[in-house]
């Protein structure tokens, strides 16, 4: 069996004690980042990648996927216990991770935050060690117009995610969208809505506004409502998730890590929509929607799993191909360049050891932190005793921190405080932020991959039906918007899903 | 009595120390070399590497400061701003520092007078690549195509102003052709489209796609450069296919900003230089796809006559081809 033996090779160098220290060391800072609001792996691994010159290429790259991935796990802590994502893909968890920390539950949430990402993390793993080769294949069968159709899908999602109304729903979707096409044209390096202020010339960047409405906007709250907040001083609950729970997020769990595997193989970030289609998809098929936004434990699970396993199968491209799909991937591709490895598709067979140890150390990885994150747990908890006075100057300064570091700009924090007022006026008026956010995250590759799928069938929208996988997709949005809007037919499936 | 004078010595001593410490014990502290772009591409990794080597044989540690945005013109206003002590320098390369010049109108800064150049550390040749089932197998056939297909033919490039649209830019000038372009955020998404056969091809940098057609997974072709290059044997060069005026150098190199103390100046010069004669920097620039200077074509003051004689060549493409292709 070459697979057995090439599994071996793999843990034969990631359970060297170097590799296995790098691999730790990597987790932890993971976590620690992942639950430090604003600061993103991105900022850390380009902090971090001078120290890694004077170790070896594996042990290098080890650490720095720990990060990665690390930041992940990290990320689902700030946002249940502070509602504020570590992370952009974090976003989601918020949604019903809070609520039930406001339930007294934020244990259970952490817990089956943890348990969710340890069982996906290990299912991707798998799943790169057999099927790396055919995913990679199958993600390029994805043209500019088969993506774009996916992000439309993606949209519709964005409508199931609101709790409430769905003309505000669909309001922020397309301000999400509008605030996409800030910046510098990518064709014709037009400057767009940015008012002769150049330093809107890139864009937002999507950790200023989440910072700001989700952040900036949720403190301003928790100042103007004290008592909103001392509920969840008040109860702590249990630390662990009880038997129903795991009853009641056995399949979310493995639905999200599907959707996570497939969605983190895209380029261009694809990772990000992964949580978003999980909560959806699970809000969908739960028997009493009702409950999502109000704690529901699927809402945390499927999500929490999609996000880590879209982690992992973000490596896919990389390894296999040698194309970076996201920003933290393209800078792994440094990292390689700088310790002499080109990565391309040759990395597989010319560097077995390298391939094979980075997914190994990525099970071990996995197991890491689930034994860094359970029993922090209790630690976490309890950092919701601290008074509130005490605890939002340090939760800003830290924003103010991840912020600066996103860009080396103090401009972003200051834009990143514009967004919190506006998110406050949001949350005053009722509106939900996220899917402000996830407009905004699909926005702009909406509009690349239309451009491009328009530019290569020269003008022709036919191009749309003609690409299968695109014609399907846009048809399920089709369904999907149909059964969103008409109200009679949403009443009906009310009533069918209650029996 | 007797004291006063020894003060007075005491005293001119230390300010005869103090002074000229600025210039004979520079660096005493980290210097920080602006990167105008996001970790992890050839430019970072290249600047990481020379930051790296420079600082060992002055003695002090680079810290890279990374300041994307505006194609490179945000951290390169930042470098041309900084104090102008040698304490900060910033990298630059053709686009940033050249053809930047015709490409965004509203160029905050001069590159022709506003630094003080410390010298180009690596060059990268263009060549075009396409996809591997793509019809032409030469650049003779490849030209053939273009012009019996015109529009039919979709090449990708990283964006408005990058170095890969600037060079398909001119390439299509020299063969009169306006193919179709597809834009990506970047040549990640750019060679993405390639391997899945949506587009046709592109044009940039050995350094960026040197691994794929290696790896077979694209075929190069037309090498902008008098030779082949040594870590892609088998790519002819456009003089080899009949289109010698195909010359599209890519350059990277450090400056500083304009007015920092001339020993300063020379010392962080001397560095850059020295250093392209380290192994280890010759073997980490030439698996990246790099090429060393050679000596005559190394210092500050080549940099800048190379920036000058790029300027007014890249005015004239860009003019050629109709105006604006705004950074």
């Amino acid at each position: 069996m070459e697979i057995f033996d090439n599994i071996m090779l793999g843990f034969s160098v990631a359970l060297g004690l170097k590799n296995l220290g790098l691999c730790f060391l990597g987790c932890m800072i993971g976590t620690l980042i992942g639950v430090l609001p604003g600061v993103g792996p991105v900022a850390t691994i380009s902090m971090l990648l001078p120290i890694t010159f004077g170790i070896d290429p594996v042990g290098a790259l080890i650490m720095l996927a720990g990060i990665y991935y690390g930041a992940q796990y990290g990320g689902s802590t700030t946002a249940i216990l502070v509602n504020i994502p570590g992370e952009a893909t974090s976003v989601v968890t918020t949604l019903d991770g809070h609520q039930m920390a406001r339930q007294g539950r934020a244990g259970v949430a952490l817990g089956i935050a943890a348990i969710g990402s340890f069982v996906a993390g290990c299912i991707a793993t798998i799943i790169i060690a057999l099927l790396a080769v055919p995913m990679a294949r199958m993600a390029l069968l994805f043209k500019p117009a088969d993506y774009f159709a996916l992000m439309i899908l993606g949209l519709m999602l964005a409508v199931v995610l609101a709790r409430g109304s769905i003309p505000k729903a669909i309001a922020m979707i397309l301000a999400g969208v509008l605030l996409s096409t800030v910046g510098r044209d990518l064709e014709t390096g037009e400057e767009r809505l940015i008012f002769g202020w150049s330093e809107l010339d890139d864009g937002i960047d999507f950790a200023v506004i989440a910072m700001g409405v989700f952040g900036f906007a949720e403190i301003l709250r928790n100042l103007y409502m004290p008592e909103s907040r001392n509920v969840v001083q008040a109860t702590i609950g249990r630390l662990l998730p009880s038997r129903l729970d795991f009853r009641q997020s056995f399949w979310p769990i493995i639905r999200g890590t599907g959707l996570g595997s497939f969605l983190g193989l895209l380029p261009g970030n694809g990772a990000v929509l992964a949580p978003f289609a999980s909560y959806s998809i699970e809000k969908k098929l739960a028997t009493d929607p009702s409950r999502f936004g109000c704690g529901a434990i699927e809402g945390v699970a499927g999500p929490e799993s999609a996000n880590n396993a879209g982690a992992q199968t973000a490596f896919i491209p990389l390894l296999t191909l040698g194309i970076p799909p996201n920003a933290v991937m393209a800078l792994m591709v440094g990292a390689m360049t700088i310790h002499n490895l080109v990565p391309g598709p040759e990395i597989m067979t010319k560097q077995p050891k390298l391939f094979w140890g980075m997914i190994a150390s990525m099970w071990i990885g996995n197991l890491m932190l689930i034994v860094i994150n359970l029993p922090m747990i209790g630690i976490w908890v309890r950092l919701l005793k601290v008074p509130y006075r005490l605890l939002f100057p340090a939760i800003v300064l830290f924003c103010c921190i991840g912020i600066y570091s996103v860009n080396n700009n103090p401009v972003d924090v200051y834009l990143t405080a514009a967004f919190g007022l506006l998110g406050y006026v949001l949350i005053r008026l009722d509106f939900e932020p996220a899917p402000l956010l996830l407009g905004f995250v699909l926005g702009r590759l909406l509009e690349e991959k239309l451009r491009q799928a328009m530019a290569i069938s020269r003008g022709s929208a036919w191009t749309f039906v003609e690409h299968r996988i695109a014609a399907v997709m846009l048809a399920i949005s089709v369904v999907a918007l149909i059964i969103a809007v008409l109200p009679s037919m949403r009443q009906k499936r009310n009533i069918v899903f209650a029996e | 009595m007797l004291r006063l004078p020894r003060l007075v010595a005491a005293l001119a001593l230390t300010i005869l120390a103090a002074l000229p410490v600025s210039a004979q014990n520079f660096p005493e502290r980290p210097i920080t070399l602006i990167v105008p772009f996001a970790a992890g591409g050839a430019s970072d990794v290249s600047s990481r590497i020379m930051g790296e080597a420079m600082g060992k044989i002055l003695g002090q540690a680079f810290i890279i400061e990374n300041v994307a945005g505006a194609g490179g013109a945000t951290g390169s206003l930042r470098g041309k701003n900084a104090t102008p002590d040698g304490y900060t320098i910033g990298f630059g390369h053709m686009g940033t520092h050249a053809a930047s010049v015709a490409t965004n109108p509203k160029l905050p800064f001069d590159p022709r007078k506003d630094f003080d150049y410390l010298g180009i550390h690596l060059t990268t040749p263009n060549l075009i690549i396409v996809r591997k089932d793509f019809p032409a197998k030469t650049l003779q056939e490849y030209i053939a195509y273009a012009k019996a297909n015109g529009k039919g033919l979709k090449m990708g490039h990283n964006g408005a102003g990058s170095l890969s649209h600037l060079t398909c830019v001119l390439f299509f000038q020299l063969i009169n052709v306006e193919p179709t372009y597809v834009v990506y955020r970047g040549f990640g998404q750019t060679i993405n489209d390639i391997l899945s056969g949506a587009i046709d091809g592109t044009c940039d940098l050995v350094a960026s796609v040197s691994s794929h057609v290696l790896g077979g997974s694209a075929r190069g072709f037309g090498l902008a450069a008098d030779t082949r290059f040594p870590l892609l044997p088998d790519v002819p060069t456009a003089t080899e296919g009949g289109l010698p005026e195909f010359k599209a150098n890519s350059w990277l190199g450090l400056y500083a900003p304009k007015g920092i103390p001339p020993a300063n100046l020379a010392k962080l010069r001397d560095a850059a230089v020295k250093v392209l004669d380290d192994p280890a920097v010759q073997k980490h620039f030439h698996d990246l796809g790099g090429i060393i200077p050679a000596p005559k074509d190394r210092g500050g003051d080549r940099m800048l006559a190379i920036i000058n004689s790029d300027v007014t060549r890249w005015l004239e493409v860009v003019r050629k081809a109709g105006g604006v292709v705004a950074q």
